[in-house]
């Protein structure tokens, strides 16, 4: 309580300069305040955060486009060489490319399968004709896990094109990975096509890839 | 004293004025988010297309590459002696000259340069030996081949890719002009035409999805001795001139155009 008598011998300047009559905000004025921030604060953050997504998916689309950009690398130059057989090897290439589905049926020619098995002829560092056989399938990446995402091929030798020669069992090496799904199907022309499904690691992009690969050997009739 | 009468605040004109900053702002924030987004879903419409377009030059490869018509059951005559000729039974049908094949028993391809005409299915080819460098003086069979030694064609000279040139993707689901076409390239068109609607959406006016068959002639440097160089001769680099098929797949898809382009060498 101010008292009468403490007022006297001062100015209105005095009591102006003292914030004496300073009032604040009305409560409109307070809740108008606090609407507009809140509408430029959400608008603000709205835009920030699409921008965000916007650059979190193109990180993520570019991860799988790395990664089907090798995938398909890898198994164009592999497969394209399938029939393959060295001038000097003494036996021709007995089967030079194979197709199963997921439960090891063999596939005939237009139908999709899941696992490619390509033989061909190589020289190992000694320069010896080694025949080979390379497999590709999409393997799970941990036993617990529920789906095949991971592209992984198999090398080993083979006297055949059927069997493994080779003692113990051949390594599963990773290829690629995000793979949501992975068909071959094998053409009367001896054209390979690949039906390629991307999922990026955060599940939000799936993008579905074609590729071919043209095996010029069993064409060229040189295996 | 100062009263409430004397508080100015904003005036209507300020706060429409202000409102209307912060909502050309958002608009314009808006606006460049949207098309950032339309670009980046194009390019990636693109990306996808760049692989349909690689497949349909793999599979023109296996068109150029057809697997080879062996005509019939070609085996060698009789026994032959390296020489520039040899006589084929078992043939239905004349090989073309450029065609290629091996022989069972006998290193080396050899590609056939002239043929008689078909007698009772016998038709002496003559032949110079292809996996050797051009400029071999003995290009005749390496080894005597046997009679009854098998035949085995590599390579015919057909596939030519003309018939694909001016093919129009877009078209691939109008009847009448797929009933212009040949059954092969018909089937192609379907499945290549189909593949670029997946991957790039729907068309629209003045969109482009085109395959060109040209000739071009490429300059290949000379380097008869390896060395990595360019052989001169008085001091200018030496060219041999190549002729190739080349290829072209264009596509254009709202304002972006982007052309694909593939060399085929004549003969292979």
């Amino acid at each position: 309580m101010i008292s009468r008598k403490s007022l006297e011998g001062t100015t209105l300047m005095d009591l102006k300069n003292n914030n004496f009559f300073q009032s604040g905000f009305s409560l409109a004025e307070a809740l108008m305040a606090v609407i507009i921030s809140t509408l430029v604060m959400s608008t603000a953050y709205f835009i920030y955060n699409n921008f965000q997504k916007t650059f979190v998916r193109q990180i993520n689309h570019n991860v799988i486009k790395q990664e089907v950009r090798f995938a398909i690398h890898t198994l164009q130059r592999d497969l394209k060489m399938a029939g393959y057989r060295h001038l000097d090897a003494t036996n021709n290439i007995q089967r030079a490319i194979y197709l199963e589905d997921s439960d090891g049926n063999e596939i005939s020619d237009d139908s999709e399968a899941d696992t490619v098995y390509a033989c061909l002829d190589t020289l190992d560092n000694s320069s010896n004709i080694v025949r080979k056989i390379i497999r590709y399938e999409l393997r799970k990446k941990l036993v617990t896990d529920t789906d095949k995402t991971i592209l992984m091929k198999q090398i080993y030798n083979t006297n055949n094109c059927v069997d493994n020669s080779d003692s113990g069992t051949p390594t599963w090496l990773p290829v690629a990975k995000h793979f949501k799904k992975f068909k071959i199907i094998k053409h009367s022309n001896n054209i390979l096509n690949f039906e390629i499904q991307m999922e990026d690691p955060a599940g939000q992009i799936i993008e579905k890839y074609n590729a071919a690969a043209f095996m010029r050997n069993i064409s060229y009739g040189t295996n | 004293m100062k009263n409430k009468n004397n508080q100015s605040g904003l005036s209507i004109v300020e706060a429409i004025t202000a409102a209307s900053i912060l909502t050309l702002s958002i608009i314009v924030f808006m606006t460049l988010q949207s098309q950032q987004e339309q670009r980046f879903t194009l390019l990636r419409k693109f990306d996808k297309a760049a692989y349909a377009v690689d497949l349909m030059f793999e599979e023109l490869t296996a068109v150029y590459n057809p697997v080879p018509i062996q005509y019939g059951t070609p085996l060698v005559n009789i026994n032959t002696n390296p020489s520039n000729q040899i006589a084929v039974k078992g043939l239905t049908a004349l090989p073309d000259v450029g065609d290629q094949f091996i022989v069972a028993g006998v290193a080396g391809t050899y590609e056939i340069t002239s043929r008689t005409a078909l007698n009772s299915n016998v038709s002496t080819l003559t032949i110079e030996r292809e996996d050797i460098p051009s400029d071999s003086i003995n290009k005749n069979l390496a080894e005597a081949a046997t009679a009854n030694a098998a035949i085995t064609f590599t390579m015919n000279a057909n596939g030519s890719l003309e018939k694909y040139h001016t093919l129009n993707l877009l078209k691939f689901e109008d009847t009448v002009y797929q009933n212009t076409l040949e059954t092969e390239v018909r089937d192609n068109l379907i499945k290549w035409g189909g593949l670029l609607n997946e991957h790039l959406g729907r068309s629209f006016e003045n969109d482009k999805r085109l395959i060109e068959v040209s000739d071009v002639n490429i300059n290949i440097p000379i380097d008869n001795d390896n060395d990595g160089i360019t052989d001169q001769i008085g001091g200018v680099d030496q060219f041999t001139i190549s002729t190739k098929t080349q290829i072209t797949i264009r596509i254009k898809q709202d304002d972006l155009e982007e052309i694909f382009r593939r060399h085929y060498t004549n003969g292979s």
